[in-house]
């Protein structure tokens, strides 16, 4: 399964807006995906990604999924320096 | 703080003032998080236009998103009198304004850490440390990357909250103690 996070919004800010984005993809997209299908989120064409936003959307979909959460497409700055600053402050 | 610039400037003024309302244009005054983050997105859209500035836009949408929103996360039913928050720019100066009448970081932060004695060392606390004012929930960690954000590509950020001013520049941090009092927090990102 493969989600478009662009869907979710370009500048992807605040931690209510992660919380409510996340809700509704578990509502919809992942109503029917097993925690042992290969989970993609493809951020082609995100702005912006803000720790916040991502902290409520990625770290529960990630503490889910574990090595089948696969973050795709995260050449933007924002969305690289994101992803690996969340990295960081989970492994501690 | 250099105050030639007219919306750093204002900033200032509308933090100093007793009451902080009618004060604002309706173009800079974000009253609530969804009309910040509408202007937040048009910013985007003209640093994306700003073809010079490709390699930061991201970085500094995100440096804006996570300050204003901490302003709303913080003082929600708490503001001193006027809602939401001041939001200026100007991209061709490389200047970026907000500004909140809320509690101050100081105050959002004893909540959770009664021992902090001053202003500087709760905007050190917020700055350096993964602490939140709103425990137990798990959060409290976004201007640890802004701070790296801001370091990383050579940006300025100047952070006034209370007495304290927290300086981010030319990859040192500082804080200071200010003469005047500014009750709510004033951020100037310069790139």
């Amino acid at each position: 399964m493969r989600i478009q996070v662009k869907q979710l919004g370009a500048v992807l800010s605040s931690r209510p807006a992660g919380r409510e984005a996340l809700l509704a993809v578990r509502s919809s997209l992942l109503r029917d995906v097993k925690k042992t299908e290969a989970l993609e989120l493809d951020f082609e064409g995100v702005d912006a990604l803000t720790p916040s936003w991502a902290d409520e959307f990625v770290t529960p979909l990630r503490e889910e999924w574990g090595d089948m959460l696969h973050c795709v497409n995260t050449q933007n700055p924002s969305v690289k320096a994101t992803l690996e600053f969340l990295k960081q402050i989970h492994a501690t | 703080m250099d105050m030639k610039d007219a919306r750093i400037q204002k900033a200032f003024d509308w933090l100093g003032k007793e009451n902080g309302e009618n004060f604002l244009l309706p173009d800079e005054h974000c009253p609530t998080r969804d009309v910040f983050q509408g202007r937040l997105e048009k910013m985007n859209i003209l640093l994306k236009n700003a073809h010079e500035l490709n390699d930061i836009a991201s970085l500094i949408v995100v440096i804006v998103g996570e300050i204003g929103n901490n302003a709303f996360d913080h003082n929600l039913g708490n503001w001193r009198d006027e809602v939401g928050v001041y939001f200026s720019y100007d991209i061709t100066a490389r200047c970026i304004v907000i500004a909140d009448r809320g509690l101050g970081v100081q105050t959002t932060l004893k909540r959770v850490r009664p021992e902090i004695q001053n202003d500087c060392e709760a905007l050190t606390i917020a700055f350096k440390e993964i602490v939140t004012s709103r425990a137990p929930e798990k959060r409290g960690n976004g201007l640890k990357l802004v701070e790296k954000m801001v370091l990383a590509q050579n940006m300025k950020l100047d952070v006034y909250s209370g007495a304290g001013h927290y300086g981010i520049e030319h990859g040192e941090t500082m804080c200071s103690g200010e003469e005047k009092v500014y009750n709510g927090v004033i951020a100037v990102l310069k790139f």
